[in-house]
C-alpha cells in the first residue's frame, strides 16, 4: 500500500465519555459510603475521608495526626500493626488536604475482609505510643531539612504564605514547630477528629453484599454525620516577593492568584485557558520557556481546588541567570492571550487534547471513582463533565481572550521566586 | 494472565499485541534496544539527549506533539542504562495517528540545528534540576564510578558531565541514530481495544517501508568480578549524613534475581522490614532506611541506603547492618516472613496490571530481555523462592568482598 507520510491520518470522532456512577451504599447526614463494583480485577481500594483537613486546623497538626494513625492502639504495638498489614499483602497511605485527612488501603480481593477489619480496628482504637511518636517527629524533621534545600519547596511555601495572608492558612510548617508538638495534643486531635470524624468512604473492588454489610458495621463507630463549618475569608493578595538562595543553580518561580473552584460558572472556560497557557506539553509556556528558549526542564500551570476556594498557579524552575527573563516571558505570554485571538487551529488542538485527556483520566474503576468524588465533594454530580466537555466544544477565541483579560491581569497576580 | 500475540515484519520489527476491551484508550509503545550502556565514554548522556531529539521533528513531520494532541493523545519517553522507551496513549479510534508519528521518526529524524540547540539546553537544565541542584542529587554518579571500573554502567543516564552534552554535534547525533535506531532493533507493543487483524494491517501499512539497518553490534566491556570491599567518602552541603551499600547481583530475571529482590524486601521494604525494625524503630540510629534492587539488565545491584540520625556514627550503623545480614546467614527465614513478602509482591503485581500502559511496558521489557512469557511466569518464579534459596543467595552475594560503600558526610555537621 502506498502511503503518504506527509499527510496526517484523519482524526476520527472519539467515544463518548462514560463514567459509571458508584452505588451509594449508606448515607447518614453528611456521611456517605460509595461502592464501585469491578469484576475484572483482583484488587480493591478503600478510601476513608476524615473531617481533619488543615482548613480547620494547623497544617502541622493535621499532618502529624495523619502520620500517627498507625502508631499504636490500646492493645497493639506499632510494629505489630505494620507486620499485620504486610502479612496480608496490603498497602496503606495517608494524605492531607485542606478539606480532608484521608487514609487509603489497597490489597487483593481475597484478603479484603481481614484487611478492612484490622484497618478500622486500628483507627478506632488508636493510642499513640510515645516512643514511636518521638521517632516520627525525628524523621519528619530530617525530611523537612532535606526539603528546605529544594528551591521548588521554598518557592511553594513562599507562594502559599503570600496567597493566604491574613488567614490561618498562611502559616507553613517551620522546623521549630516540630519541637513544640506534643503527643498528648495529637492524641486529643485524633480522638476528636478521626474517631468520630469519618465523613466519606469509597470502595472499589469485587465484594459480596455480606462483605459490604460487614464493612458498614465496622465503619459505624467512626461516622460523623455533620461536617464542621468553615468561615475563612479568602483575600485577594498580589505582589512580587523574592527569597535568595545563594548556592542554587536554578530559581523556582510561582506565579498565580486566588481564583475559584469548579463550582464557578467561569471555571470550564478558565480551564481551557489554563491548558492553553501552561496545562499540557504543547502549551504556550512550554513552547516558549522550554522548546524555544531552553530555559527550563518543565513549566506547568493549574488550578488547585478545595470545597470552598481555588487558586491558579504557574510553576517552574529556570536557569538562575535567566530568572528575570523567564518572568518577562510569562508576562508576555499572558499579555498575548489578552490582546491576540487564538487561532481556530490551536483551539481545536487544545480541545481535542482535553477531550482525549479526560477520557484517559477516567479510564478504569479507580480513575472513575476519583472523577466521581472530585465533583461529589463540591456538591456536583457527573453531569458536570458533560457541561465541561460542551464548553470545550463550543469555546470561541473571543471568549478565551475575555477570560484572560478578566482573570490574569498582571497587577492581580502574585509573583514569588526563590533562587 | 496477560494474553498476547507476537509477530515480526520482514524488516525485523517485532510487534506485540495485547487485547483489552475494558479501555477506550490504546497504547502504542516503542522500545529501542539502546541505552546509556551503549555510549562511548567520551560522549555520555547521549542516549538520553537523543530521546529528547526524537521529539524535534522527523523526516516528514515537523512537530511530533501537536498532531498527537490533536488526536486526543499524550506521550512520554524515558531512557535507562539499558533501553530507550517511547509511549503514546490515545483514544483507540486514532491509533493510526500514533503509528504514523512513531514510524516516521523510526524512518528518520529531521536533524535540525535548532532542535539540537534547544534540546541541549533543556537537557542541561534537567541535569541541574534533578542532579546538581538537589540534595544528594549526584550520589548515584559517585556510586556508579565506585562499583564499575570497566563496564559502561559506570556513568548515569543523564551523563558523566555537562560538557559531554554541551559538546554534542550534529554529526554525533546522526551517527547515533543510524547506529541504533532501526526496526530490527525495536519492539512495538500495541495494547487496547484493537483486534489483532487491525493491528497487523495498520502496522504493515506504516512500518513495512522502513529499511532494515545494520545496527552496532553490542560488545560491552565486562566488569571483572569484585573481590574486595570498596569505600568512598564524599562531603556535601546536605542536612543529614547518608550511606549507600551496593552489592553486585545477577541481571533482571536471571538466576537468583527473584531471591535477591525478595531479600531486599525482607531487609528494607516498608515498616515491618528487618532493617527498619532494628535500625530505626529499636535503635533510632537512622531516620530513614531502604533496601531495593535496581533491575538493571546486564548485571544488577542490591542497595541498602539511608540517613543517619543526629549524633549517630557511620560505624554504629554499619555494624547493625552487617549484624542483620549475618542473621540471615545463620538461620533460615521463618516461613511466615517469606509469605509476608510474597503477599506484598502479589498485591503489587495485581495493581501493576490494572492499566494498559504498565501492561504494555511489561510485555515490551520482557521481550527485550528475551523472555516475553515472563509476564505470566514471573509470579511462579517468585512463589518458587524458598527459605533455602534465600539462604544460599544471601551467603553468596551479601558478602563484604562483594560490597561497595559510599558515605555522604554532611559538611554542615560540626559534631
Amino acid at each position: 500500500m502506498m502511503i503518504n507520510r506527509k499527510i496526517a491520518p484523519e482524526v476520527l470522532p472519539i467515544e463518548k465519555l462514560r463514567i459509571t456512577e458508584p452505588e451509594l451504599i449508606k448515607e447518614d447526614g453528611d456521611f456517605k459510603f460509595y461502592y464501585l463494583e469491578n469484576k475484572s480485577f483482583d484488587g480493591f481500594k478503600l478510601d476513608l475521608y476524615f473531617d481533619a483537613g488543615y482548613k480547620h486546623n494547623t497544617r502541622l497538626e493535621s499532618k502529624i495526626a495523619s502520620n500517627s494513625l498507625f502508631l499504636g492502639t490500646s492493645n497493639r504495638k506499632e510494629e505489630d500493626i505494620e507486620n499485620e498489614f504486610d502479612l496480608l499483602g496490603s498497602f496503606k497511605g495517608t494524605e492531607v488536604s485542606a478539606d480532608y485527612s484521608s487514609v487509603s488501603f489497597l490489597g487483593s480481593n481475597n484478603n479484603f475482609s481481614k484487611i478492612v477489619e484490622i484497618a478500622l480496628e486500628v483507627i478506632s482504637n488508636n493510642k499513640i505510643n510515645e516512643k514511636s511518636f518521638q521517632q516520627l517527629i525525628s524523621s519528619q524533621k530530617q525530611t523537612f531539612k532535606v526539603n528546605q534545600e529544594k528551591v521548588s519547596v521554598k518557592a511553594r511555601n513562599l507562594f502559599i504564605n503570600k496567597l493566604y495572608t491574613s488567614t490561618h492558612l498562611e502559616k507553613t510548617i517551620a522546623l521549630t514547630d516540630y519541637d513544640n508538638v506534643k503527643c498528648a495534643d495529637i492524641q486529643r486531635f485524633i480522638d476528636k477528629n478521626f474517631k468520630k470524624g469519618l465523613l466519606k468512604v469509597t470502595l472499589t473492588g469485587n465484594v459480596s453484599d455480606e462483605q459490604l454489610q460487614e464493612l458498614s458495621n465496622h465503619l459505624k463507630p467512626l461516622v460523623c454525620n455533620t461536617k464542621k463549618d468553615t468561615s475563612i475569608i479568602y483575600k485577594h493578595n498580589a505582589g512580587k516577593f523574592h527569597e535568595i538562595k545563594e548556592e542554587a543553580v536554578q530559581s523556582a518561580l510561582r506565579v498565580g492568584r486566588m481564583l475559584f473552584n469548579r463550582n464557578h460558572e467561569d471555571y470550564p472556560k478558565f480551564m481551557f485557558l489554563n491548558t492553553l497557557l501552561g496545562g499540557y506539553f504543547g502549551s504556550r509556556l512550554m513552547s516558549t520557556l522550554r522548546e524555544e528558549k531552553g530555559l527550563t526542564y518543565g513549566v506547568g500551570s493549574g488550578v488547585a481546588q478545595s470545597e470552598d476556594h481555588g487558586y491558579f498557579f504557574i510553576s517552574t524552575e529556570v536557569k538562575k541567570e535567566n530568572h528575570y527573563e523567564a518572568i518577562d516571558i510569562i508576562k508576555a505570554e499572558i499579555e498575548k492571550l489578552q490582546s491576540e485571538l487564538v487561532s481556530d487551529e490551536e483551539i481545536e488542538k487544545v480541545k481535542n487534547y482535553l477531550v482525549g485527556n479526560l477520557l484517559k483520566n477516567s479510564d478504569g474503576p479507580f480513575a472513575q471513582m476519583s472523577k466521581f468524588m472530585a465533583v461529589e465533594n463540591m456538591g456536583l454530580d457527573l453531569t458536570y463533565y458533560d457541561r465541561l466537555l460542551q464548553t470545550y466544544q463550543d469555546i470561541k477565541p473571543e471568549e478565551v481572550k475575555e477570560i484572560a483579560n478578566r482573570y490574569l491581569k498582571w497587577e492581580d497576580l502574585l509573583i514569588c521566586s526563590v533562587g | 494472565m496477560i494474553e498476547y500475540n507476537k509477530f515480526e515484519l520482514k524488516n525485523g520489527l517485532k510487534v506485540i499485541h495485547h487485547f483489552d476491551k475494558t479501555t477506550p484508550m490504546v497504547v502504542v509503545n516503542t522500545t529501542y534496544d539502546v541505552g546509556a550502556k551503549d555510549e562511548s565514554p567520551e560522549r555520555t548522556g547521549f542516549a538520553h539527549l537523543f530521546e529528547h531529539l526524537m521529539f524535534g521533528g522527523s523526516k516528514n513531520i515537523p512537530n511530533f506533539d501537536a498532531p498527537l494532541q490533536k488526536a486526543g493523545g499524550s506521550n512520554n519517553a524515558f531512557t535507562s542504562n539499558d533501553l530507550t522507551n517511547y509511549y503514546c496513549v490515545l483514544p483507540k479510534e486514532n491509533v493510526e495517528t500514533a503509528l504514523w508519528l512513531e514510524s516516521d521518526r523510526m524512518l528518520s529524524l529531521a536533524f535540525t540545528e535548532k532542535s539540537l540547540e534547544v534540546q541541549r539546553n533543556v537537557v542541561i537544565e534537567e541535569f541541574k534540576q534533578r542532579y546538581l541542584n538537589q540534595p544528594y542529587g549526584d550520589v548515584w554518579m559517585e556510586l556508579r564510578k565506585l562499583i564499575y571500573k570497566k563496564h559502561p554502567y559506570q556513568w548515569a543516564t543523564i551523563g558523566e558531565k555537562v560538557e559531554h552534552i554541551e559538546e554534542a554535534t550534529m554529526e554525533d547525533v546522526k551517527s547515533f541514530f543510524f547506529k541504533h535506531y532501526a526496526p530490527n532493533n525495536a519492539i512495538l507493543t500495541i495494547a487496547g481495544n484493537i483486534s489483532l487483524d487491525e493491528t497487523k494491517q495498520k502496522v504493515e501499512k506504516w512500518y513495512s517501508d522502513i529499511p532494515f539497518r545494520e545496527v552496532a553490534k553490542r560488545d560491552l566491556p565486562q566488569e571483572p568480578k569484585q573481590d574486595k570491599f570498596r569505600s568512598k567518602i564524599i562531603e556535601r552541603k546536605v542536612p543529614n549524613n547518608a550511606f549507600y551499600y551496593a552489592f553486585n547481583m545477577p541481571g533482571k530475571m536471571k538466576n537468583s534475581y527473584a531471591e535477591m529482590d525478595l531479600i531486599s524486601d525482607i531487609l528494607g521494604r516498608g515498616k515491618s522490614s528487618r532493617l527498619y525494625n532494628i535500625l530505626k524503630r529499636k535503635e533510632g540510629a537512622v531516620s530513614e532506611i531502604n533496601a531495593f534492587v535496581n533491575g538493571a539488565q546486564e548485571t544488577g545491584l542490591l542497595i541498602i541506603s539511608g540517613f543517619l540520625s543526629d549524633g549517630v556514627s557511620f560505624e554504629e550503623v554499619e555494624n547493625l547492618i552487617w549484624q542483620e545480614i549475618n542473621k540471615l546467614k545463620n538461620e533460615l527465614l521463618p516461613s511466615k516472613e517469606l509469605l509476608k513478602i510474597k503477599n506484598k509482591f502479589i498485591t503489587t503485581k495485581i495493581f501493576n496490571e490494572a492499566n494498559i500502559l504498565p501492561k504494555a511496558l511489561e510485555l515490551s521489557t520482557n521481550e527485550l530481555i528475551g523472555n516475553i512469557e515472563l509476564v505470566n511466569t514471573e509470579s511462579e518464579i517468585y512463589q518458587a523462592v524458598s527459605e533455602q534459596s534465600i539462604f544460599d543467595a544471601v551467603k553468596h552475594y551479601l558478602t563484604r568482598n562483594n560490597c561497595s560503600r559510599l558515605l555522604v558526610k554532611s559538611v554542615n555537621d560540626d559534631k
